[in-house]
């Protein structure tokens, strides 16, 4: 069972994120420590994602 | 396929599925909603916690070994190259590796051999000399096709990073197999819809019926292979699974298949957690399986995801402090009937963040809807606040362009499982063709002509019309250049490193996208409104090159909802994808265009000039289409009303603004926060 306090955070959360979400955010990352910590995407987002991917200059362009 | 209920599926509601390939449909038939709690979740099980700590034992291991264990330098990785390998077989409920044994990284060439060769010299292994022979003399890979066909303006535009993200050396990723299609129907049955594609194709021999019959027999041998795949495991997968450790069993033997012959980054999962549900309720309701054991499955499925390794280069690993690769699963959503398709299964797959601790990888996406159920969403919280591990896309925005059986493939890249897929596409750094334009196609660092030598600005000053004009006529060779380098990829990838198993497990006819991204956005929109509103002086160098720009007077920046600049920006959005469309994109796939990523800003921030907006040589562009670091002056609101200006019919595949909020805790000041943001109504005003 969940603490009341802990069940409110939750909850307050959740709101957090439908509210995001039903005004248009596209993409949301929850990053919560010691602080909480809420990075907001106005449609979508890739970040530190794969397609950040480099050109790797490591084959035949070396030459 | 034959009209026939086989054993295996005794107990789900027939439909369409039955006799077509119509994973969805079976799903839409079959799945138990649930809108409790999690109080029915099971702990780890004794055989869990052992594995586990073998795994974490390994990882501490090959973090002290220097980030790798062990490399294979023989053995190239084809679905069946590897006997059976396991971590302990008497305690593994779901089995496979990607090589003989856990966290020994596969040899995969077929992108590039040189791109093998360093990984592993850089990790202390060389590749066997035999193999080296072969894919340098007899057999070509992806990254040789890549660089027989470009042009040479192609690979100036690749050294100077005006184009960059290029998979040329590399497997593309992106592309998610509709694995739960491997436990619902055995490889048989689909062999046999497979064979019928091929049977029915077109058998008038122009290239695209030959491409298309060629890459046909080529799934359908890799679906053979699937099967051998399973029987070196020991199990008949050329029928359908028939309780929930088989499904589960079958749909990662189809996942490991991919990731044993591709390296892409992003090896998406799919959309899996409600599928295996329907298994699970039925193996529940026939009392042939408990909640500790359903729970079991689900904690060695994510387990395994959790050990999927490739071999990368210290460049690609540093870039991402880690070693990452996207295993993305998505979860929850709701059906375009109304149904949330959230399930118990949903939970046990977050669950597993408790079961086994928290993880990167698989990368738990939940499909958020203001109609989930208020259970799931307050898990959802509980989760991400015990975890950080969770990541939200908005389902109401992506159900209305692809239903309710889509994927995210990456982190934000939305298609249907099995009928949609993407040609990954790199980006265009927009900031350093403005700085072409200015130089009529002189690159500022490298010193050499590397765009078409347009007439370059003459005087001291910055005229905004002179540069529009010169930056649109950059930004139009900038757009043919950047879509031509992509087919090129697109066309090798597909010839020398063609996904097959992925595509045995998708539709015949599939819809594909061609991605294509913009950097820099925010740089180039200030330093036009540097030109327009303020005066901006150029700095030359001994032979007449514009390096620096000095900037008198105050201009409007981006990020401050000042339709003076926010225009600037909207017009570069529309003006580079309309010049994208104008191009032919490689298998006729639909252009899309993202504005984003945050680290790939970072590597060309270090590769862009000084520009007008009074930004330095090396200083990272701003993320996505973030404002630049600093200059949004009027808060988090004005911020976001900016970027809401920007046309969405034009960048599809996403637009990205990224701030954080950092509250004392969660409770008014978050609530002050979602108060203000009101994205719709900014951008109706």
């Amino acid at each position: 069972m969940n603490n009341p306090n802990e069940k409110k955070d939750f909850e307050e959360l959740a709101a957090l994120i439908d509210a995001c979400m039903n005004n248009g955010s596209g993409h949301l990352n929850v990053k919560a420590g010691e602080i909480s910590e809420i990075k907001n995407v106005a449609t979508a987002s890739c970040e530190g994602g794969a397609c950040s991917s480099p050109t790797l200059h490591k084959d035949i362009d070396d030459e | 396929m034959k009209k026939e209920i086989t054993r295996e599926w005794e107990g789900f509601t027939p439909g369409v599925w039955c006799t077509s390939v119509n994973v969805r449909d079976f799903i839409q038939s079959n799945f138990t909603q649930y809108d409790g709690d999690e109080e029915f979740l099971a702990p780890a099980t004794e055989a869990t916690t052992k594995l586990w700590d073998m795994v974490c034992e390994l990882s501490k291991t090959e973090r002290e070994a220097g980030g790798v264990l062990d490399m294979d330098t023989d053995i190239v990785s084809t679905i069946t190259s590897h006997e059976a390998g396991y971590l302990d077989k008497s305690l593994e409920k779901i089995v496979g590796f990607q090589t003989d044994k856990p966290f020994k990284r596969s040899l995969q060439p077929f992108g590039g051999i040189r791109m093998a060769q360093n990984a592993c010299k850089e990790n202390g292994y060389e590749v066997d000399p035999k193999i080296v022979e072969i894919f340098t003399k007899y057999r070509k890979t992806h990254n040789q096709g890549v660089f027989d066909v470009y042009t040479p303006e192609m690979r100036l535009a690749r050294k100077s990073a005006i184009i960059t993200g290029l998979p040329d050396a590399y497997g593309r990723g992106r592309i998610i197999g509709d694995y739960r299609r491997v436990a619902l129907y055995g490889i048989d049955k689909l062999k046999e819809d497979k064979q019928h594609q091929l049977d029915t194709s077109l058998v008038r021999m122009t290239s695209k019926n030959m491409r298309l019959r060629e890459e046909l027999t080529e799934q359908l041998r890799a679906l053979d292979e699937l099967a051998e795949l399973g029987r070196i495991y020991g199990c008949d997968i050329s029928r359908p699974a028939a309780n929930t450790k088989e499904a589960v069993q079958w749909l990662y033997f189809g996942y490991l298949a991919a990731v044993k012959e591709q390296n892409g980054a992003a090896m998406s999962l799919g959309r899996t957690s409600t599928f295996i549900d329907i298994y699970v309720e039925r193996d529940l309701k026939n009392g042939t399986i408990t909640e500790a054991e359903a729970q079991e499955i689900i904690d060695h499925f994510i387990m395994k995801l959790r050990l999927i390794k490739f071999a990368r280069t210290p460049e690609y690993n540093e870039l991402f402090s880690g070693d990452p690769t996207w295993v993305t699963e998505s979860i929850g959503g709701v059906g375009i009937d109304g149904r949330p398709l959230v399930t118990k299964t949903s939970f046990r797959y977050l669950h597993t963040l408790e079961n086994l601790g928290t993880a990167p990888e698989p990368n738990m996406t939940v499909l958020w809807s203001v109609n989930l159920p208020k259970k799931f969403k307050e898990y959802c919280a509980k989760m991400s606040i015990k975890t950080s591990s969770i990541q939200y896309e908005n389902d109401d925005m992506m159900r209305v362009t692809h239903g309710d059986d889509y994927a995210i493939a990456c982190c934000v890249s939305s298609m249907r499982v099995g009928k949609e897929m993407q040609f990954f596409g790199a980006r265009a750094n927009l900031a350093k063709c403005l700085l072409y334009a200015i130089n009529g196609g002189m690159d500022e660092r490298l010193k050499i002509q590397v765009g078409p030598k347009y007439r370059a600005v003459e005087g001291d000053y910055l005229d905004f019309d002179d540069v529009m004009e010169k930056f649109d006529a950059m930004m139009e060779w900038l757009a043919g250049l950047y879509v031509n380098t992509l087919n090129v990829i697109h066309y090798m990838h597909d010839k020398y490193a063609y996904e097959r198993i992925q595509m045995a497990l998708h539709d015949r006819n599939v819809k594909r996208y061609f991605a294509t991204g913009i950097a820099g956005l925010s740089v180039v929109a200030d330093s036009l409104s540097a030109i327009k509103y303020a005066k901006v002086k150029c700095i030359r160098d001994e032979d007449g090159i514009v390096v620096d720009y000095d900037v008198e007077g105050e201009f409007p920046k981006y990020g401050n909802n000042d339709d003076r600049v926010d225009e600037i920006a909207v017009d570069l959005v529309e003006r580079f994808m309309d010049k994208v469309r104008k191009h032919h994109t490689y298998r006729d796939s639909v252009p899309t265009m993202s504005i984003l990523t945050i680290t790939s800003n970072v590597v060309y921030g270090k590769k862009t000039g000084n520009t007008p907006d009074g930004r330095k040589m090396g200083v990272p562009l701003a993320p996505g289409a973030n404002p630049m670091h600093g200059r949004d002056t009027h808060g988090a609101v004005a911020s976001l009303a900016s970027v809401a200006k920007l046309p969405f019919s034009d960048a599809q595949d996403g637009i990205s603004n990224t701030f954080s909020i950092i509250p004392g805790a969660l409770g008014k000041e978050d609530e002050m926060f979602v108060g203000e943001i009101d994205l719709d109504k900014l951008k109706n005003e």
